[in-house]
C-alpha cells in the first residue's frame, strides 16, 4: 500500500528547498560584483533580478514552520532532486536576459549543463559573451561539482544530512561524520583551486603572453571546467583557442583530479599510497583509461592524418581523457571529432560512458561499477567451473577490504543498466529526427555521462523534444536515477497513496 | 590561546603539505600515462 506523504512532508521539503535558494541567491553576488568592477550594467541588473528570485524564494522556504528539520530517505531524496530542477530553472535568469541565446529553453538547457557539470552548450556568439556572464556560467560548474547540497550541509544542514549527501550520487563517507567529509572535500577543492588558478594563470601569462588580467580569468574560468569535469570554456573554439600544449597538460592534471573520488584524494593527501594502487576503483580506471586509450590512439593511427607519434598523443590523450573524466573539453573542432571513425569513435564513445570515480564530479557508469560487474562476471563463471555445491566469494578493496554480496552486486548491475536505457533513449530521440546512429548515440552518452562532448547535434536548431530530453539525460545522470525515482514515487504517492 | 593557534597553524601547514604532495601524484600520473602514449603511438604509427 502507498502511503501518502504528510503535509510536514511537504514543508520539510518546502523549506529546505528555501534554505538552498538563500545559499544559491548568496552565490550570486560574486558575479554580481564581476559585472559591477567590470562596468557590465546590463548584466549586473540581471544578476540582482536573479538574486531577488532566489533570495525571495529562500524566505517564502523559511516562513515555513516545521515541527522537525530531520529528513528521513524520502525528504532527503525529494529535497535533492527538486533542488536540481529549481536551481538551473533559476540560474538561467542572467543567461536568457543575456540576449545570446535563442530561447528561454536554451538558457535552462545551458544553466542545467553548467549545474550538472556536463559542458554542452547552446549559447550564442560566445566569444563576445559579458565576462561577469562567463564567470556565471563557469561557476554554475563550481556549484554543480562540488555540490549544492554538500554546501548547504555545511552551513545548515540538521539531523539526517546523511540522505542529501546520498542523493547527489555521493556515497562515500571518507571521514567519521557528514560534515567533516563536506569540510574535506572544500578543503581539497580550494587547495587545487589555489594550485590550479596559480598555474593556468601562469601559463597564459607566461607562456601563451597574455595580460594579467586576462590570464587570471582564463585561469579561473578553465580551473572551474577542469577540476569540476565541466568542459564550458571561455572560448568558442574551447581549449583549442590556447593552442599550448602547456596549458592542456595543465588542464589535464586538474580533470584527472576532478575524476577521483573524494577516497582517493585523502588516501593521497594522508600518504596512503598502498591503499590507492589496491583499490578497485584506481585498477578498474587504469585498466579502461588503458583500453580505450589505446583503441582510440590505434584508430586515429590508422586515419593517416598523423604522422609524428607527439602529434598522435597530444591530440588522442587530451580528447580521450577529456571524455573518460567527464570533462568535454576538446582540442579539435566539432567538425573534425564528428569526423572520428571506426575505433577512434569506439574508444571516446566506451570512455565517456565508462567514467570516472564514484563520488567525483565525473560521470558515467563511473568505475567502481564496472569494477564490481567484472567481479559478478568472475564469480558467475568460477561457479560455473567449481564442484557442485562448493561456494565461490570474492572481495575487492574500497576503503578496506569488502566482501562482493549479491545486493552490492545486484546495485551495481541495476544502475549500469540504468545507464545504457538512459544512453539508448537519448539516442533513440536523436535518430527519430533523422540524425545518424553514431551522432546520436554520441551525443546521447555525452548528455547521460555528463561528459559535453559534442559532434554537432547539440545546437539552438535543434527540436524542442531533444533539448527536453538532454537536459533530463543530465539531470538523471547527474543524481544517478535513485533521487530522481524517489521524487516520481513522492508524486505517484500523493496522487495515489492512502 | 597561543598553544591553540599554534596547533591549528600547524594541522594547516600539515594539510597544504599533504594537499601540495597529492597534486604532485596527480600531475606524476598525467606524465607517466603521456609517455606509455608516446611510446604506443610510436609503434601504432610504425606498425599501421
Amino acid at each position: 500500500m502507498l502511503i501518502k506523504p504528510t503535509a510536514e512532508d511537504v514543508r520539510v521539503v518546502a523549506n529546505s528547498l528555501g534554505r538552498i535558494s538563500t545559499l544559491v541567491g548568496i552565490a550570486g553576488v560574486a558575479p554580481l560584483l564581476w559585472a559591477v568592477v567590470g562596468r557590465e550594467w546590463a548584466p549586473a541588473s540581471s544578476f540582482v533580478l536573479t538574486i531577488g528570485v532566489f533570495l525571495v524564494l529562500g524566505s517564502l522556504g523559511g516562513r515555513i514552520r516545521v515541527s522537525q528539520q530531520k529528513l528521513d530517505w524520502t525528504r532527503g531524496m525529494v529535497i535533492v532532486a527538486l533542488a536540481w530542477l529549481l536551481v538551473p530553472a533559476f540560474a538561467s535568469i542572467p543567461l536568457a536576459l543575456s540576449g545570446h541565446y535563442a530561447s528561454g529553453l536554451d538558457a535552462v538547457f545551458d544553466a542545467m549543463s553548467g549545474l550538472s557539470t556536463t559542458g554542452l552548450a547552446l549559447v550564442q556568439d560566445l566569444d563576445h559573451l559579458a565576462s561577469s556572464l562567463n564567470f556565471w556560467r563557469h561557476l554554475l560548474h563550481f556549484l554543480g561539482g562540488q555540490g549544492i547540497i554538500i554546501a548547504a550541509l555545511s552551513i545548515f544542514a540538521g539531523g539526517g544530512a546523511v540522505t542529501l549527501y546520498l542523493g547527489e550520487a555521493r556515497d562515500e563517507r571518507i571521514l567519521p561524520s557528514v560534515h567533516s567529509t563536506a569540510r574535506f572535500i572544500w578543503a581539497a577543492a580550494s587547495m587545487h583551486l589555489v594550485v590550479g588558478v596559480t598555474a593556468l594563470t601562469a601559463v597564459a601569462w607566461l607562456v601563451l603572453g597574455f595580460d594579467f588580467d586576462r590570464s587570471l580569468f582564463h585561469g579561473l574560468m578553465v580551473f572551474f571546467a577542469a577540476f569540476d569535469t565541466g568542459g564550458f570554456a571561455p572560448q568558442s573554439t574551447n581549449l583549442g583557442y590556447y593552442h599550448s600544449a602547456v596549458f592542456e597538460f595543465t588542464a589535464a592534471v586538474l580533470m584527472v583530479a576532478g575524476a577521483l573520488s573524494f577516497g582517493v584524494h585523502y588516501a593521497l593527501w594522508k600518504k596512503r599510497y598502498s591503499s590507492v594502487l589496491l583499490n578497485l576503483e584506481t585498477r578498474t580506471v587504469m585498466t579502461t583509461f588503458g583500453l580505450t586509450l589505446t583503441i582510440t590512439l590505434l584508430g586515429l593511427a590508422t586515419t593517416g592524418a598523423f604522422t609524428h607519434a607527439f602529434g598522435l598523443t597530444r591530440y588522442g590523450f587530451f580528447q580521450l581523457l577529456s571524455a573518460h573524466t567527464g570533462t568535454g573539453f576538446s582540442t579539435v573542432p566539432i567538425s573534425e571529432l564528428a569526423g572520428w571513425a571506426g575505433l577512434a569513435f569506439a574508444g571516446m564513445a566506451m570512455a565517456m560512458a565508462f567514467g570516472g570515480m564514484a563520488s567525483s564530479t565525473a560521470g558515467g557508469v563511473k568505475s567502481i561499477r564496472i569494477g564490481i560487474a567484472y567481479q559478478t562476471i568472475a564469480i558467475q563463471i568460477r561457479q560455473m567451473l567449481v564442484p557442485e555445491g562448493a561456494l565461490v566469494s570474492r572481495s575487492y578493496y574500497q576503503n578496506g577490504k569488502t566482501r562482493l554480496t549479491p545486493e552490492i552486486s545486484q546495485a551495481a548491475m541495476t544502475a549500469s543498466l540504468l545507464y545504457v536505457v538512459l544512453f539508448m533513449v537519448g539516442g533513440g530521440v536523436a535518430l527519430a529526427y533523422g540524425y545518424g546512429f553514431g551522432e546520436a548515440v554520441f551525443e546521447s552518452i555525452s548528455a547521460g555521462a555528463n561528459v559535453g562532448l559534442s559532434v554537432g547535434i547539440t545546437d539552438p536548431t535543434m527540436p524542442v523534444l531533444l533539448k527536453l530530453t538532454y537536459i533530463a539525460q543530465m539531470w538523471l545522470g547527474r543524481l544517478e536515477f535513485v533521487a530522481v525515482f524517489t521524487l516520481f514515487g513522492f508524486i505517484w504517492s500523493t496522487w495515489r497513496g492512502r | 590561546m597561543s598553544g591553540r593557534i599554534g596547533r591549528r597553524v600547524t594541522t594547516w601547514v600539515d594539510d597544504a603539505r599533504g594537499g601540495l604532495g597529492a597534486i604532485f601524484v596527480e600531475a606524476s600520473v598525467v606524465v607517466l600515462i603521456l609517455v606509455i602514449a608516446i611510446i604506443l603511438s610510436s609503434i601504432f604509427l610504425t606498425v599501421v
